[in-house]
């Protein structure tokens, strides 16, 4: 094997290309092979999305006919399901507004030359989830009442991934704190806890949430079939949070509490003020990789009858007014597209970061 | 405050006691709650409903059922039918993740490319996106009516893909009996082998006989029976095909998009395990004249094996746990039967989310302890 | 040390103890009076059957389950439009009027026992008598039930479907591959790729998947009906004063095709000579106001809806693209099932 960083310093790019490609003959079948067929792969992408697509129309009679590539009316016509559920169309600016704010707290929040940490933190872990739900759910400040059951499509997709992305950070610092405490109680509950989490699917976790949470309860109080999930999701990250927190807290130094105690630091100081930011700051990719994982699992809200952007996608291409053989693959592809979005800016992120912080090693 | 809470221990000892109070306070409320709830909802709480029949058909059994089965057996057949995706699932995907893995590592650029997309894109796609995915594609692409291979005896159409089942003797048990038995005392010979090979330095002479153990019990077995042999292709009747084994769509929709999700992750944990050995190893074992098989598989992969086992483990366990979204494309598994359709019939949602649970816990538990085990013993190899 | 923890841990389960306290139900207020507090009817339907609810691009609901709902509407406000339409899958419809989330469930669901003695909930009347059926492929070749032995079968969880199914295979001696979704959408849409050929369901809701075809016509619905299903509003439990306002307005739906009271001759009727109808429309009767509603309730009704034969013609009726038959669902003068007790 040829160790790509010595050969990058070769004089000529065509030698190197040479020698890379085709430095022997399966070596070379191999980049023919592999060229060719990301050529088709691409070709035919474009083929499907731009050449071959529709791009207006009313109703599936426009995307019938031979080699008709992707459906683009179809999700014009589903757009505001997709983005919105069936949030009520003069409230809709509700909606736009929480995504322009969370859109600005978190570009606040994440870009580095921007100062302020502390406040855009607390902004975007306190305040930001409080005035959301005021604006999405309503019935405060004269604002008209939405049911959640109106909600749906990416609005769904956010809020649950961003309630669980707010409540597992917390959450899960309590409880890695509590698993690595020395006292046998708390950290007792705290492993069966997350142990018990982690060892079950999701699904099986919202079918506890949504049928056996509102038994715990008095039958007069009805808790909201999202309020449920969410609680669902949220415990269930939490869980994996605290196991990427502990692995933070366990590669700070002895070292780091003993000084602290001899300063006369107290368990609270020497947690908050020594030891957690650098167990957080450690771990930020493994936080950020949760986040992830979190952000793909809201799809599963789909099993309890809460749509999605994928639940949404799946109901919307069931209609029979755009029922056309390209229907099913364009719905996908665009919805692919915006998960593509989120998770992949995210991992590019924890990326940037991660070598942010080994710079400053 | 008086003086006796100036000492840590009691102050402790107090707070724990005082939590476990909370604890049970809650666990009362929740209890009696759950009681009255489950009074009013008029249903006798316990598991002697898994004795009554179940009254409706499942589309792929392991285990024979019928309408007349108790819901004790649908429990069986759902777990069967999770197992059965989990081990193709990770059979699947450790190879694929593999190939991957050293695609990515490969000299050739266009190579390193294509495996890079391959992880960048299956990685940041929603796991049940991409079983929805393969399910639409699955039913777009196979046909409606019986395509037909290998004269007949294999058909496929969008209702599944139906092999011929070939027995081998009175029936195949017995050869599968005598298969594992033979290989389980192959290995154990081998490993013996081996310990007699590092101990004297020489080969013990009756090692050839050790090989030939699987073939001869194999052919004995088979020579007992008779030699017989039959071969059931699977026939096409009015509606669907009958005979035969079938694979229905839902399940390769499953396990394909559950191998290819995870193939992934499971590449990146190879590459960093096997570029995590210091380049000095690869070096040294060049300049001792080792070529590169040799450097794979004494150098690299033992070394490599430490840091994949633990996060492999746990890539193992998200098949098993992912093979329950299951329920969105319509494969029987424990979620989909017991779970969903169970549930919905009996009533017994207490009972039934609880064994669902248990019964997930347990699997994670038990292959939990199976790998530490086996990370265990590599670990013990590195060091001697 | 931590104290401060254990203290917050303490309190945390404690709160939590006291949040599950199990606490006495307060009394609820009529729900006569709530709703005509809000201003407007919770009504559950579904999630989109078409004839019996689904919204069209507009996001009006429309259908036969609804208009029930809008003839309550008119009955309490004089205004059909006061309606707020809750879209609810099969599993969580009956939580949702439990939890009092909606008033009424006007949602295609099967009066059986069990759901009315054991759910909280009461069955008030029948408003369409249904019964489950076979949808199959014209170019299977099938003209009955019995013939598809062998056959795969969609269908979904958490309904009754899936039992009367296999009992009906079993009676019949007959073998069947099930193939069993979470989602409805998800079942008709395998039906639909030929995952199964044959798709079960409530006849009148076959009819409703029939239409989502690109063409219907290469389907059929075969003519054994295997199952009763009286399907009917529900209300909760210990609600007789609401309940007695959604049972009555179905009857009056039913009388008034029976007195012959449409919503185009409704005015006339009102100078009838005919006690009956008289009675009926309120003019020397004070039933209205002895439910709580006013006394001309059955016309605001009827020129709201129209009587029960408008709405079954308008929404499942020959003319449109449903297409199905009255059958039993004819008054009980024509030979039907559908017979309400006397307004008097």
């Amino acid at each position: 094997m040829v160790s790509p960083t010595l050969t990058r310093a070769h004089p000529n790019s065509f030698t190197y290309l040479k020698e890379m490609l085709f430095s022997s003959l399966w070596n070379s079948v191999l980049s023919i092979v592999g060229l060719g067929l990301a050529g088709y792969v691409i070709w035919s992408l474009i083929d499907f999305m731009v050449i071959n697509a529709v791009w207006t129309g009313k109703d599936r009679t426009a995307c019938l006919g031979k080699n008709v590539g992707a459906c683009w009316p179809f999700v014009y016509a589903k757009l505001y399901q997709l983005v919105y559920g069936f949030y009520p169309a003069e409230e809709r600016w509700r909606v736009n507004v929480v995504y322009a704010l969370s859109t600005l707290s978190f570009i606040a929040l994440l870009i580095p030359a921007i100062p302020y940490k502390k406040y855009s933190f607390a902004f975007t872990f306190a305040v930001l989830p409080v005035i959301s739900g005021m604006l999405l759910v309503g019935g405060v400040f004269g604002l008209e009442p939405v049911s959640t059951r109106f909600w749906g499509g990416l609005l769904i997709t956010l809020v649950v991934a961003m309630t669980g992305i707010t409540l597992s950070l917390p959450i899960g610092i309590l409880l890695a704190l509590a698993r690595s405490s020395s006292l046998p109680v708390l950290k007792t509950l705290a492993i069966v806890f997350i142990e018990f989490v982690r060892g079950v699917p999701l699904i099986t976790v919202l079918f506890f949430a949504v049928y056996i949470i509102p038994l715990f309860f008095d039958k007069s109080f009805d808790m909201d079939a999202l309020l449920r999930v969410l609680i669902g999701v949220a415990l269930f990250a939490s869980a994996y949070m605290a196991e990427v927190i502990r692995g933070g807290l366990q590669a700070v130094p002895e070292g780091q509490y003993e000084t602290a105690k001899a300063l006369g630091f107290g368990y609270w100081g020497t947690m908050s003020l020594i030891i957690m930011p650098q167990a957080l700051k450690n771990v930020i990719p493994g936080i950020v990789n949760t986040f992830i994982g979190l952000f793909k699992d809201t799809t599963l809200v789909v099993v309890v009858s809460i749509f999605d952007l994928l639940g949404q996608l799946s109901a919307a291409y069931s209609d029979p007014k755009w029922s056309t053989p390209t229907t099913e693959y364009t719905g996908l592809l665009f919805v692919g597209f915006i998960y593509f979005f989120f998770t992949y800016g995210m991992s590019r992120y924890s990326q940037y970061i991660e070598k942010r912080l080994n710079s400053d090693k | 405050m008086p003086r006796f809470l100036y000492n840590q221990k009691t102050v402790q000892f107090l707070l724990q006691g005082l939590i476990l109070l909370g604890l049970a306070f809650m666990i009362w409320g929740v209890g009696s709650n759950l009681a009255e709830n489950i009074e009013a909802k008029g249903l006798q709480f316990g598991l002697s409903f898994l004795f009554e029949k179940t009254g409706f058909g499942i589309s792929q059994t392991l285990i024979s059922y019928s309408e007349e089965s108790t819901f004790a057996q649908l429990y069986l057949v759902g777990l069967l039918n999770t197992l059965l995706v989990a081990v193709v699932g990770i059979i699947l995907a450790t190879v694929l993740g593999l190939v991957i893995a050293l695609a990515r590592l490969s000299a050739n650029p266009v190579l390193r490319a294509w495996a890079h997309s391959y992880i960048e894109i299956t990685r940041n796609l929603p796991a049940l996106f991409q079983i929805l995915f393969c399910y639409v594609v699955l039913l777009n692409v196979l046909p409606k009516t019986n395509l037909t291979f290998f004269f007949d005896s294999v058909i496929l159409n969008v209702r599944g893909l139906y092999l011929p089942v070939i027995t081998v003797g009175y029936h195949s048990v017995y050869i599968i009996l005598t298969i594992i038995i033979a290989s389980l005392l192959t290995f154990w010979f081998s490993s013996y082998l081996k310990a007699y090979r590092e101990r004297t330095g020489r080969n013990a002479s009756y090692r050839y006989v050790v090989y030939a153990l699987l073939p001869v019990a194999v052919l004995c077995v088979w020579a007992f029976q008779g030699f017989t042999f039959s071969f059931a292709p699977p026939e096409a009747g009015r509606f669907n095909v009958t005979g035969g084994l079938r694979i229905i769509p839902e399940f390769i929709a499953l396990t394909l998009a559950l191998s290819i999700y995870t193939a992934g992750f499971i590449a990146e944990i190879i590459r960093a395990g096997l570029s995590s050995v210091s380049k000095g190893q690869t070096e040294a074992a060049q300049a001792l004249g080792f070529n590169q098989n040799l450097i794979y598989r004494f150098i690299l992969i033992p070394q490599a094996l430490r840091l994949i086992i633990p996060p492999l483990t746990s890539q193992y366990l998200n098949i098993t746990k992912n093979s329950s979204l299951a329920i969105a494309v319509g494969y029987p598994d424990l979620t989909a039967v017991f779970a969903g359709t169970a549930l919905n019939q009996t009533g017994h949602t207490i009972e039934i989310i609880l064994i669902t649970l248990l019964t997930y816990l347990s699997l994670s538990l038990i292959t939990s302890v199976a790998m530490n085990i086996y990370n265990e013993r590599i670990k013990l190899v590195g060091r001697t | 040390m931590c104290s401060r923890l254990f203290f917050f841990l303490a309190g945390f389960f404690m709160t939590l103890g006291l949040a599950v306290l199990p606490s006495a139900s307060q009394t609820q207020q009529a729900t006569l009076d709530e709703i005509k507090k809000r201003g407007s009817l919770n009504c559950g339907v579904t999630t989109g059957v078409a004839g019996f609810s689904s919204p069209d691009d507009a996001g009006n609901w429309t259908g036969f389950d609804v208009d029930l709902c809008r003839a309550l509407a008119a009955a309490i406000f004089d205004d059909p439009t006061k309606v707020k339409f809750f879209p609810l899958s099969s599993k969580e419809r009956f939580q949702a009027l439990v939890a009092r989330q909606i008033d009424v469930l006007s949602r295609v669901t099967t009066w059986t026992m069990s759901r009315d003695t054991e759910l909280g909930l009461d069955f008030t009347y029948i408003h369409y008598y249904d019964g489950q059926g076979f949808l199959v492929p014209k170019s299977l070749g099938v003209t009955s039930a019995k013939e598809l032995d062998g056959a795969s079968v969609c269908t979904q969880t958490g309904t009754t479907s899936e039992l009367n199914m296999s009992d009906y295979f079993r009676k019949n001696n007959m073998s069947y591959d099930p193939v069993i979704f979470e989602d409805y959408k998800a079942s008709v849409a395998a039906f639909q790729a030929g995952r199964c050929q044959v798709f079960t369901n409530d006849a009148s809701g076959l009819s409703a998947v029939r239409l989502r075809f690109a063409n219907p016509d290469d389907y059929v619905v075969l003519p054994e009906i295997i199952s009763k299903e009286p399907l009917g509003p529900l209300v909760r439990q210990n609600d007789s004063a609401w309940a007695d306002i959604v049972r009555w307005t179905g009857f009056a739906l039913i009388n008034a095709e029976e007195l012959g009271i449409t919503s185009s001759n409704v005015d006339e009727k009102l100078k009838s000579d005919n006690p009956m109808v008289k009675r009926f429309l309120g003019i020397d009767s004070t039933f209205g106001e002895g439910i709580g509603l006013t006394n001309d309730w059955t016309v605001r009704i009827i020129k709201a809806v129209g009587n029960y034969g408008e709405i079954f013609k308008r929404h499942l009726g020959p003319e449109t693209p449903l297409n199905i038959n009255r059958g039993i669902n004819k008054l009980w003068t024509d030979g039907g099932l559908q017979y309400a007790p006397p307004v008097r």
